[in-house]
């Protein structure tokens, strides 16, 4: 059948390796990502991982240059950046407290990404105003990475998110995730419920009334046909969830201390209630927490959310490399 | 050439004999059959000798296939008269629950014969009742058994899987539960869908397995009722050439090395789509047991090469095929395992070890 000369090969049911689909690509938003190359990066961070573990670092990006915008401080995400870049053998070039002047916003900002990338290969993006990411994005030939912009997306902290949940539990398919505290202002819960609309997951949303998961992030995740229920009481989860990501809620959104006080307790996380849950789950938090987490679940092997902050690094390394054109 | 790639099989149903039946098959070359046929994971029934059905048993398989095994093995846990409470306790480990509700091979069967139907019931009321709803309970139950079975889980809110579904009016009644909105699954095996009693006649003992060849009304219902059956399984279940040629022959038939070839085959004659055949050896089987992704794990094969399915050259210990003489489409060229070509060439290329002990991921 066909001439002996050429080999073909035809792939059912199973992700088709890619070959740096995301070599010069920017990462602004999570809607870029689809299962395939979701599970591609997360190869990729695995072997990141193991590169770690074994010998601290590897040369893979020598004589790389990252360059670090943060309009606005974030230590945790730009150490995450930075380690990341130096760990595969590149440097960094960290700018923080860039002047942002909101007159002239779309110039300055276009100016300084053109500026930064005769310097440097890739350009991690910190900024306040949503869609700023997108912008640089327009104005850059060398990758962006967006690490946040404003209540717009956080793609690499969705991503981080969605690894821990795959390298803790095995797979991401059929569970159940419950995502808890400020929903309509947390935009790591959005991120992450829209990755997580992909897989055949059943969410549910916990959040006081004042603070549920907007409308077109619940549209967003029904239209994949997935289940979604909502409840105000964190209690009503504990038995068979699989994934409790806490998230704090504020109590300056509330009208005042009493409506507060009223029910802080229905998204604190304690010894108590990780009694009710499964042996086999796990509890996430984008950090920082302020005590919706109980500092005496830390040691519970269900904690997950300091080996989230290190898949961070991990999912970092691998955007980086794979953007790059080297994994 | 194509080359088609596949996920790597999942079979849940199989009879290493390891322990106590090293002679017909062990661990390494039960395996080493896995590979061959494109099989990347197996769920090892816990008929053995001992029976796997307390924490012990379980600790000391668990050992032998970190020592052993070619392909990663799930271990189903036995239940009996008496281990209820205990075989609960280790349901996060184990694969499922197994019940014997009808007579086969091995020490485990939790009916009694004969007259009194009320006896055992007990028994069985509190496995139903304590087993964890979350995680399967797999059965071998034949016609009425079957009925009772899904009757039992119905009542007490279990997952029920069925083993080995044979005949026409078991797949009719597995219709009738799943539309009347029963937590059920089930699972046919490829000798069901290839081979009837008259083939049984050909074979004498070679063709002896429970449940038996059923008639080709019984094989045609199981074809047109495909879209009720969720996964594929083998029941490989190998025994000596002497053994089967002795006094009183053992049931069973070994299954592993030729599923694919055989399913590819159907595949080939636009009996079945390649989609359909991944669902059936592999996502059916992942989500039903809640089994983890293997990563970077796949099967290739020449889905164009003929060939006639041979004893020559099995790697099941057992040395023989019920299938040997059928022509087939579709060859296994290469198994690809966490990253490593496990097989290949006809021959396995990994260690014994390799391969890992399966716990359910939810």
């Amino acid at each position: 059948m066909g001439n002996g000369g050429s080999n073909s090969i035809k792939t059912v049911g199973l992700a088709p390796k890619l070959d740096s689909g995301f070599y010069g690509q920017d990462i602004i938003s999570v809607r870029q990502f689809s299962r395939e190359n979701l599970a591609y990066i997360f190869g990729v961070a695995d072997e990141m991982r193991a590169v770690v573990k074994r010998v601290g670092s590897t040369d893979l990006l020598k004589g790389h240059v990252l360059a670090c915008v943060f309009y606005e401080p974030s230590t945790r995400t730009s150490s995450s950046f930075v380690a990341a870049m130096s760990r595969l053998g590149g440097s960094v070039i960290p700018i923080n407290e860039v002047r942002y002047s909101s007159v002239t916003k779309g110039e300055s900002l276009a100016d300084t990404i053109r500026t930064l990338e005769s310097y440097a290969d890739v350009i991690v993006l910190r900024h306040p105003e949503a869609g700023a990411s997108q912008v640089a994005a327009e104005y850059a030939r060398k990758p962006v990475i967006n690490a946040g912009d404003g209540v717009g997306e956080h793609p690499t902290q969705a991503l981080l998110d969605l690894y821990t949940i795959q390298s803790e539990l095995g797979q991401v398919d059929g569970l159940k995730v419950a995502m808890v505290g400020d929903l309509r202002y947390g935009r790591t819960v959005h991120s992450l419920a829209r990755l997580l609309s992909l897989y055949d997951v059943e969410m549910t949303f916990v959040s006081p009334e004042i603070l549920r998961m907007p409308l077109d992030v619940m549209n967003e995740v029904k239209a994949k046909d997935r289940l979604v229920h909502e409840t105000y009481d964190v209690h009503d989860v504990m038995a068979d969830v699989d994934v409790l990501y806490v998230t704090r809620v504020q109590r300056e959104r509330f009208a005042d201390q009493a409506q507060y006080d009223s029910v802080k307790d229905y998204y604190v996380i304690t010894a108590e209630l990780m009694d009710r849950a499964k042996e086999r789950m796990i509890v996430m938090h984008p950090l920082p927490r302020v005590g919706e987490i109980s500092y005496a679940i830390d040691d519970d092997p269900r904690a997950a959310y300091f080996r989230q902050m290190e898949n961070g690094m991990y999912i970092r390394m691998a955007l980086l490399a794979a953007v790059l054109g080297k994994a | 050439m194509t080359t088609l790639r596949l996920p790597g099989l999942i079979d849940v149903h199989v009879h290493l004999r390891e322990p106590g039946g090293e002679h017909k098959e062990t661990l390494t070359s039960g395996t080493a059959a896995a590979l061959a046929g494109g099989v990347t994971m197996v769920l090892d029934m816990p008929n053995t000798y001992p029976p796997l059905v307390d924490a012990a048993t379980l600790a000391r398989k668990g050992e032998l296939v970190a020592q052993k095994a070619l392909c990663d093995v799930g271990l189903f846990l036995g239940a009996t008269a008496t281990n209820a409470m205990g075989a609960a306790a280790l349901a996060a480990e184990a694969a499922g629950l197994k019940i014997y509700l009808d007579q086969t091979y091995g020490p485990l069967r939790m009916r009694p014969s004969g007259d009194s139907p009320g006896r055992g019931l007990a028994a069985l009321l509190t496995h139903f009742s304590t087993w964890p709803a979350a995680r399967p309970i797999a059965v071998h139950a034949e016609g009425l058994s079957a009925a009772m079975a899904i009757g039992l889980a119905r009542s007490f809110g279990r997952r029920l899987h069925l083993c080995h579904v044979s005949r026409a009016d078991e797949i009719a009644l597995i219709r009738a539960a799943k539309a009347s909105g029963a937590a059920l699954t089930c699972e046919v095996a490829p000798h069901h869908l290839f081979l009837t009693e008259a083939d049984a006649r050909r074979l004498g003992p070679y063709g002896a397995m429970k449940p038996p060849l059923a008639t080709e009304a019984d094989r045609t219902a199981l074809w047109a009722n495909l879209d009720v059956v969720d996964c594929i399984a083998t029941d490989h279940a190998p025994h000596t050439r002497a053994e089967k040629e002795g006094e009183d022959p053992p049931p069973g038939v070994p299954g592993l090395e030729t599923m694919l070839p055989l399913l590819l085959t159907a595949v080939a004659g636009g009996r079945l789509t390649a989609e359909r055949l991944v669902e059936l050896t592999h996502g059916a089987p992942r989500r039903i047991f809640g089994l983890p992704v293997q990563p970077d794990t796949w099967v290739e094969v020449d889905p164009d090469a003929r060939y006639t399915l041979v004893a020559e050259g099995l790697h099941t210990r057992c040395g023989w095929t019920p299938f040997a003489g059928m022509a087939v489409q579709g060859r296994v060229t290469r198994v690809v395992l966490r990253g490593r070509t496990a097989f290949e060439g006809g021959e396995v290329r990994v260690q014994p070890g390799f391969g890992r002990v399966v716990e359910p991921v939810r």
